[in-house]
């Protein structure tokens, strides 16, 4: 298991491109800390590590699927209603990646 | 030192359902930003994903024609991220468990088979389309949660021609089956290429760089064999090639630098809990393999054994709409599949693309284009009268019968009339046939036009010709 430290906190936010104020590392570190007594108290159960992980509680299958028939969308007034900023009907956004100059679809 | 590329593709084929993978939205191309949506393309709490049943059978087609194993059990699981362009925060993937692996497409490459592995085909969502402007980004959330199969090769390929065809034939293969566009130029199909070179005879991979941005054919070929270049450069300067995001620059006709890939990405991919692992019904899937279109492997064996030649055959193949129809006039047993290529591939197709018109436009049938290809192969009337002809069927929608019979266009192809004319021509050329016998090889061109001239361009010039010679002997007959 991965010792999680102020410094894997900080390279993972770098990472991820997140501006960490000062002392939030130290907040992050404090939840960690919950979740991996957690972890553990999971795994002081007898036996734990013999079990498969399971995402579905039966191991059940299923055939359905459903037909090729699109129904009627929203409208971009309605699909838009919780755009805070938006540039015509699409929502507007800092620019995320790329450089200042560049001019490109993704 | 001398290095080998090894290039590996991953080409992101949309599907042309009606409907996206796991919503009801509908999939379009071109509508208004962000009206072709619905609740769960926004991720709102509640919604669900429910498989769209056409997704997966265009999905088996496509595996099928590539040779792969089907899975008949469908699993999904999560590629979690966190970026705009898909509101859930991840995007519903087949990471585990793709529903198409081990596949094969043969290529001819420098008259010589090629076999490209495919390793395998994944169903997944598609996601928002994104304009990154200056200081904003703009998104638009129809495309998002359209069908994709993403279809990965193995590094088999070693050049960029490999590159290319490979793509160019995996383009092929869908847009016959009909369950894509193949638009490269749309976006709707996408590829990546990874790109890297190693010594010669060595197994080891060397590092690689991902090429995105290519959309379309020729650029792949143009930025696979810069990037082999730029590698061999710094290779061979002792240099280690960096692994990189680079993209092509078309204006630059160069790859240019996106990102340096200092860590690989972490996904966190989990199996989705929202979808229960979905049987196949052996009647579904024998149902999508029986219902595939005929692909172009099957039509160039066919084109081959009526008698076209390897370039006849790639440009019919290039508009699946002309092999239909040009099979369709095969069908009604057309007497020369070449005069019939040379009407539809030649004449029709210039005169579509001048006028702006689609084979649809055409507003005459299979059957006449049929005479009017018999009447040319049968020598009753001359090619010149056959464009004639067929410029009266495609602007007036004419009958190619009535408008010769109208016009007065019939060769004479009897032996015995032409006879008759040749015998005139002889007769009022004396001096053309004794050139002839003097060894003057023109003579005979201009018998034969006075023969076209006497009978008003009636007479079948090849009939003709042939009379004229069994009169006159041989050229220089008496030199």
């Amino acid at each position: 298991m991965i010792k999680v430290t102020k410094e894997t906190i900080n390279d993972c936010a770098r990472n991820l491109m997140f501006e960490l104020a000062p002392g939030q590392d130290e907040l992050i570190l404090e939840d960690f800390a919950s979740v991996l007594a957690q972890i553990d108290f999971l795994k002081s159960i007898p036996g734990v590590d013999q079990a498969e992980p399971m995402t579905f509680p039966y191991r059940e299958h299923q055939r359905w699927m459903r037909e090729d028939k699109p129904e009627k969308p929203l409208s971009s007034k309605v699909a838009l209603g919780n755009s805070k900023t938006r540039l015509g009907n699409q929502v507007k956004l800092p620019k995320v990646v790329g450089n200042k100059n560049d001019q490109m679809d993704e | 030192m001398e290095f080998e590329p090894v290039i590996g593709v991953e080409i992101h084929v949309e599907l042309k359902t009606k409907s996206k993978i796991f919503s009801g939205a509908p999939c379009t191309f071109g509508e208004e930003p962000n009206s072709q949506t619905v609740l769960f393309d926004w991720a709102f709490p509640g919604t669900l994903p429910i498989l769209n049943k056409e997704a997966v059978s265009y999905a088996i087609k496509i595996c099928t024609a590539l040779r792969m194993k089907v899975d008949h059990t469908l699993y999904f699981d999560r590629k979690n991220y966190f970026y705009p362009d898909l509101p859930k925060g991840y995007q519903i993937t087949q990471q585990f468990r793709p529903i198409g692996t081990d596949g094969e497409v043969v290529l001819q490459v420098g008259g010589k088979e090629r076999r490209i592995g495919v390793e395998q085909a994944h169903l997944e969502e598609d996601t928002a389309k994104q304009v990154h402007l200056n200081d904003i980004s703009l998104v638009n959330f129809n495309r998002c949660g359209t069908p994709l199969l993403e279809i990965v090769s193995r590094p088999d390929m070693r050049s960029g021609e490999e590159a290319m065809k490979y793509v160019e034939a995996i383009r092929e293969i869908v847009t016959y089956l009909g369950v894509s566009d193949g638009k490269m130029e749309n976006g709707s199909m996408r590829c990546d290429i990874n790109i890297s070179l190693r010594p010669k005879g060595t197994e080891k991979f060397g590092t690689k760089c991902e090429c995105k941005n290519l959309n379309t054919i020729q650029n792949i070929r143009a930025a696979v064999d810069y990037e082999i270049q730029r590698q061999g450069r710094i290779l061979s300067e002792g240099g280690a090639v960096e692994q990189e995001t680079r993209r092509y620059d078309e204006a630059q006709k160069k790859t240019v630098l996106m990102r340096k890939k200092t860590d690989a990405v972490d996904y966190k991919y989990f199996r989705e809990p929202n979808i229960v692992p979905i049987d196949l019904d052996d009647d579904f899937v024998y149902d999508a393999v029986h219902s595939m279109n005929k692909l172009p492997d099957a039509y160039r064996r066919e084109l081959r054994q009526r008698g076209l030649d390897e370039y006849q055959i790639e440009e019919l193949l290039k508009d699946r709409d002309f092999v239909l129809f040009y099979e369709g006039c095969l069908n009604l047993s057309v007497q020369s599949p070449t005069n019939l290529w040379n009407l539809l591939m030649v004449e029709i197709l210039g005169y579509l693309n001048k006028a702006e018109k689609k084979l649809s436009d055409l507003p005459f049938t299979k059957e006449q284009l049929v005479e009017l290809s018999d009447l040319l192969s049968q020598g009753k009337i001359n090619s010149r009268q056959g464009k004639e002809v067929l410029q009266a069927m495609m602007e007036e929608g004419r009958d190619p019968l009535q408008v010769v019979k109208e016009r007065g266009m019939e060769q004479i192809s009897d032996d015995g009339e032409v006879e008759k004319v040749v015998a005139e021509v002889l007769a009022a050329n004396a001096q053309s046939v004794a050139d002839w016998k003097r060894g003057k090889d023109r003579a005979l061109g201009y018998l034969v036009g006075q023969a076209m001239k006497l009978s008003k361009g009636k007479v079948n010039p090849s009939l003709a010709k042939e009379k004229i010679l069994e009169k006159i002997g041989p050229c220089g007959s008496e030199r």
